[in-house]
This record gives C-alpha cells, structure tokens and sequence, in this order.
C-alpha cells in the first residue's frame, strides 16, 4: 500500500513536467501580448519593449520555458503580471475558498445522489423513476449560471434566508462563511447530483441483474437489505469514479458558481489571468490544478478498493 | 406426513414484448424428506425459474400465474412476503451455478457466512462466526478459520463453491436447491464438491433439488428423476426407472446423447454419441400438440394435435406420452 502510494506519486513527476509543457505552450500559443495588456494599446514601441524585456519576454520561447520550469521546480511560481503578487500566494489565498465550495458541494451532492440513484433504481420504469429522471435532466441541462442567479433571487433576494453579496471566509467565522457558503455549495452540488445520480442509477440496475443479488434474497433478506448493502457496496465503486472526476473537475475552479456569486476562488482568478494575459498566473494556477487533480486521481483509486477488493495495487 | 415440497400445477410465465414467455408452462411434482431429486433437461426447459418459482423470486417481468407449491404442508402461494422471507434461507436455501458471480465479490467469506446465520437466528456475531466455521470445516474447505476473512475472488471454483454450499446448509433447511452446482467447475473438482454436498446435506437431513444437465451426475446421486421439456415435465420416476426403462423417447435421446452410460446391456457395441436433431420449440408458441413432437422419431396421429396427460406406468413412474396411453390404461 505505502509502495504504491509512493510508486503513484514518483509517477507524478513525468506527468506534471508535461502539464507544464502543455501550459507553456498553450499559454504562448494564445494571440495576444501581456506587455500590451501592462502598458496599454497606445504605449511607444520603445516603452512595449522595455516592458517585455523586464519580463523576459524577449528571450527565445525555449528558454523562457527553462528559466519558469527552474523556477517551478524550487516552488517558485514567479509573480503575477497583472497583481504583482507572487502566484503562489494568491494560490494559497483563493484555493480554499474554492476547495471549500466544492467540497461541500460535492457532500451535499452525494448526500443527495446516491439516494435518489438507489431509489430510481429499485423502481425502475415506474413513475416515480421517471420524474426522477427528468429532475435529473434537468439538473444535467440547466445552466449554472441560470439556477445560481434564480437561487439567489429566490433565496436570498425574495426570502432573505442568504446573504446575497459580500463574502466571509468559513475558517474565519464558521457560522456566518457557512450561510455565505449556503446556495452556491447547493446550486453547484445540484449540477454533481443530476450527473453522480444517473451514474448510481445506471449501476445498480447493472448489478441488480446480477446472481449475487439474487443469491442475497435468497437467503430472507430485505429488499432493502439487499439494495443497500449487497447492490450498493458494488455499485457505488463506478460512482466513486464519477463524483472524483467530477470534484477534481470543479476544485479547478468553479468559475461559474463563483463569478454569478461573486467568490474569491481560484477558478475566478484563473479566467482573469487568461484575459489579461498573465503568463505566470496562468501556467502556476494550471499546474497546481493539475497536481490537485492528481491527488482527488489518487485519492478515488485508493479508496475505490474498499469498494472493489478485486482490485489489485 | 407431507412431503418436503409439493409442487402443483406450477405455471410460470413471463410476460415480454414479443408475447408470454411460458417458461413453466405447467409443472408438478414432489419431494420427500432428505430425498435427492434430480431436474433434468436442455438448457431453457425452466429448469432454474421452477427453482426461483419455489422460493417466490422469479425475477421480472416473469410472475407466477397458476398453481401451488407446498413446503411441509404449507402452501407458500398463500404466504406473505415476510412470511417468504422467513422460508428463504432457513427451511429453503438455494445454490447457484456461478460461484464466481453468485457470492458478493465485496464482501468477504465470514462476513456472508454470518449475516447469513443472523438473518434468521438471534445469536452473537461471534456464536454464528463458530457456527460458520464449523459449516466451512464440514465441507471440507481448507483452513477454514482462515478463509473467513477472504474474499471470493481469492478463493478458486470449487472453494467458492463449497462456501456456498456451506451458507446454505447452515441452518439444517428442509430443502436444497441446488441449480447445476458444478456446471461451472473444473470436471476434476466436480465429483469432489458434489459428494460433499450431498453428504453435508444427508448429514442434516436436507432434501435436495438437484438441477443438472449432466445425466452422469444423476446416475450418481439420484433417488428420483424428473425429466423436464419446453416447461413441463415429460417423466418422472426412480432413478433406476430412468434408467433402466426410459418411458419418453426424449428421455430416451437424452440417454443416448451420454456416452459414458450403459443403457441396458453394456456388451453391446458402443453406440456413436447420439445427438437429437431440432430445437425447442419458441416458448411463446408452444405446438397445440405435444411439445417435443416435432423432433420426435416416434410420433404418430395425436401427438401433433392434443397434448399427452402424465400417464402412470407405475407407482412412482408416469410419462406424458401418447406412446403409453394404452399401457397406462391396463
Ligand atoms: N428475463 C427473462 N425474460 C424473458 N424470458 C425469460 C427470462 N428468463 C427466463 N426466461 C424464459 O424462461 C425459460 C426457462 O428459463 P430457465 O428456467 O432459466 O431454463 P433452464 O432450464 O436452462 O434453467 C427460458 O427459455 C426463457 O424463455
Ligand atoms: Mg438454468
């Protein structure tokens, strides 16, 4: 277990050294020139290139990639062009606010999936299945911004249960970061739950055909019984996979979610970098999603055996 | 005194696009205490559905339409479903034919053994852990103490195999039904693992319901044969019956399709392996007539209009075939 933790995160290494790649070249392949976005459209030539030069701009791509990837490998994620903050700091600032989100998110989700999966599942073809399946829809299809925007007119403008600006950090005032935290946790988790549902649906009616279920009624068990605890045991490990997709996915930034409720988290901060232009903002940002991805990656396989014995490390 | 299992005039059907499936187009017959009956015929005659039928788990959209089924004198058509799940498991057990698929891949050995005990009995975990144990022992499954904390997919065929033969003898059941139990395993365990079974279960007085196609197996264990085609059953009798006097000419091709087994005087030449031509009949068009009469070699004028009644040739032999109208008579 330790050697394949170890074995998985040496694995890493290649991996986010062509991530970083990836980024550098996308970064630098999107028209455009931070310099300009600096010192504006109207700037001298003379001035641009004072500019682009301080920024090491005007050396030859290949070495700007050795000289950032220099820098990454000591924890150096350089400076952000548009804030002047070192990247690493504004990554420190704004991820947990955004981990917060969606982590929350996704506990409310599941909290709210797996439920409804097993419930469609078990009748399934019947109306009930149905109407499910069409809520379900519906959360899959309606666009976050849509059920953000209608949530907080509802919520908080309409009802006043929810602040509907302004921001408290949870690990500042857990009480009042909560309600803070209320609808765009709910809303985002709404969007993970139309998804992981469909998923716990799918997977226990593949394994309620299965002789092990069978072989549980059998012995005089509930058909609760059976459903939670032998059908659901084997079908929760391919949701497993699902809601990690889904999570690591979104602790990339909900950018969404954030902007419509105007968030401090990452995913806003990355979307600005990329306007802007912000070169070290945006490859530092990218490749610490990148590495958390790797991590939630990690995180499922190992637990998806507690689910999946079979599977072998 | 009841017999162990009365079945009576079974109908199963499944109701499906393409029409009514009648998987068991009407069966009956019984069981006695601790007797070992076995079920046979071609794959799809409804061998494993009047199994399901027996403990009331035809899966959907099958359903039981017609008939009785009698455990002990109790008519379990007239049972609720809590009622049912007191019978499953504790006086009726079944085994499957896939070990590899019909245990809990996520769940280890002790933890099914055990919760399959505290279903129906009010005892400790650790009380229905020994009593597992000592099940594990009793077939003979090695390091027994040790298996219970491993998972199925760490045991081969024919331990997984006798686990399951285990969990279902565990609480001494009045019945076993055990759906081709060694159909899946490797043919040097099968003897080893049906001998077991069947010892276990003489051990606890367990009548068994015995599924297989394998008509050397029956030789072997049976006191009484069944003979199933298209959803009925075409004969019925002691082993010996069977085997020494087949009444239907399908039983007949069923025998001779065997090549290991004398049929009558074995001095004879050996036969070529014997394969009966034709199919079974579509289950949702079933011949007015008689279902086997279209592959039939020894058909003649009212196979192919009416349908043979069970016609006793004896006290314990009887055979739905116009071939024994007259004999029956007698
Ligand atoms: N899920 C199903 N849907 C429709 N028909 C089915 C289904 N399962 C079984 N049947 C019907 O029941 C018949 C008997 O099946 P079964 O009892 O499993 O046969 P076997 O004798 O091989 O055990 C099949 O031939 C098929 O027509
Ligand atoms: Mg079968």
């Amino acid at each position: 277990m330790l050697a394949y933790l170890l074995k998985r995160i040496v694995l890493m290494v290649p991996t986010l050294l062509l991530v970083a790649l990836m980024v550098f070249l996308l970064v630098h392949f999107i028209p455009g020139d931070p310099a300009i976005v600096m010192v504006g459209g109207d700037a001298t030539p003379e001035a641009l290139e004072q500019v682009r030069r301080s920024l090491g701009l005007d050396q030859p791509q290949p070495v700007q990639f050795v000289t950032w990837f220099g820098h990454v490998v000591t924890g150096d994620l350089g400076r952000s062009i548009g804030t002047g903050i070192p990247v690493f700091e504004t990554i420190c600032e704004r991820f947990p606010t955004t981990f917060v989100l969606t982590t929350l998110a996704m506990l409310f989700s599941v909290a709210l999936a797996v439920p409804s999966g097993v419930l469609a599942a078990k009748f399934r073809n019947t109306g009930k299945d149905y109407l499910f399946m069409l809520v379900s829809l519906l959360g899959v299809s309606l666009p976050g911004f849509w059920l953000g925007l209608m949530a907080l007119l509802v919520f908080s403008v309409q009802l006043g249960w929810f602040p509907s600006s302004g921001y408290v950090p949870i690990w500042q005032d857990p009480i009042a970061g909560l309600r803070y935290m209320t609808l765009p946790s709910i809303t985002l988790g709404f969007f993970m739950a139309a998804v992981v549902a469909r998923m716990t649906r799918s997977s226990m009616l593949e394994v309620m055909r299965l002789e092990y279920v069978t072989h549980a009624r059998a012995k005089g068990l509930t058909e609760w019984s059976v459903l939670l605890k032998h059908a659901l045991k084997n079908a929760f490990a391919p949701t497993l996979t699902t809601i990690g997709i889904q999570y690591g996915m979104l602790l990339g930034g909900a950018v969404v979610t954030e902007t419509v409720f105007g968030l401090p988290g990452l995913g806003r901060f990355v979307v600005t970098a990329i306007y802007s232009r912000d070169y070290p903002a945006v490859q530092g940002c990218i490749l610490f999603i990148a590495l958390v991805y790797m991590f939630v990656n990690l995180a499922v396989d190992v637990l998806y055996k507690a689910f999946d014995p079979r599977v072998k490390y | 005194m009841y017999p162990v299992l009365k079945i009576d005039n079974l109908q199963t059907h499944f109701h499906t696009r393409t029409g009514v499936a009648k998987a068991i187009d009407v069966v009956s017959f019984e069981i006695g205490k601790g007797e070992i009956v076995c079920v046979v015929g071609e794959s799809g005659c409804g061998k494993s559905m009047t199994a399901l039928s027996v403990l009331r788990l035809v899966p959907h959209p099958g359903r039981i339409v017609g008939g009785e089924i009698w455990l002990d004198g109790e008519n379990l058509m007239a049972f609720s479903e809590s009622e049912m799940r007191a019978v499953r498991g504790d006086r009726v057990s079944m085994i499957f034919q896939e070990p590899m698929v019909s245990l809990n891949p996520a769940f280890t050995i002790g933890n099914q053994l055990i919760e399959a005990v505290r279903i129906h009995r009010r005892v400790s975990r650790t009380e229905a852990r020994e009593r597992a144990i000592a099940m594990l022992r009793r077939v003979e499954l090695p390091a027994p103490e040790a298996r219970m904390d491993a998972y199925p997919h760490e045991l081969s065929g024919g331990m997984r195999q006798r686990v399951m033969i285990a969990e279902a003898l565990l609480l001494d059941p009045a019945l076993l039904l055990a759906d081709e139990p060694t159909t899946a395993l490797d043919v040097t365990v099968q003897a080893q693992v049906l001998e077991v079974m069947v010892r276990a279960a003489r051990e606890s007085g367990t009548a068994i319901m015995m599924i297989t196609h394998n008509l050397a197996v029956v030789s072997e264990i049976a006191d009484r044969v069944v003979v199933m085609y298209a959803g009925r059953v075409v004969e019925q009798g002691t082993a010996e019956e069977i085997f020494t006097r087949p009444a239907h000419p399908y039983t007949r091709g069923l025998l001779r399709a065997i090549p290991s087994l004398p049929l009558g005087d074995d001095d004879g030449p050996r036969q070529p392996l014997y394969e009966m031509g034709g199919l079974v009949p579509s289950l949702t068009d079933l011949p007015p007539g008689c279902a086997f009469c279209p592959r039939c070699p020894e058909a003649f004028a009212p196979c192919d209009r009416e349908r043979p009644p069970g016609f006793a040739l004896g006290s314990t032999h009887a055979a739905a075939c116009w071939l024994h109208r007259q004999e029956a008579e007698r």
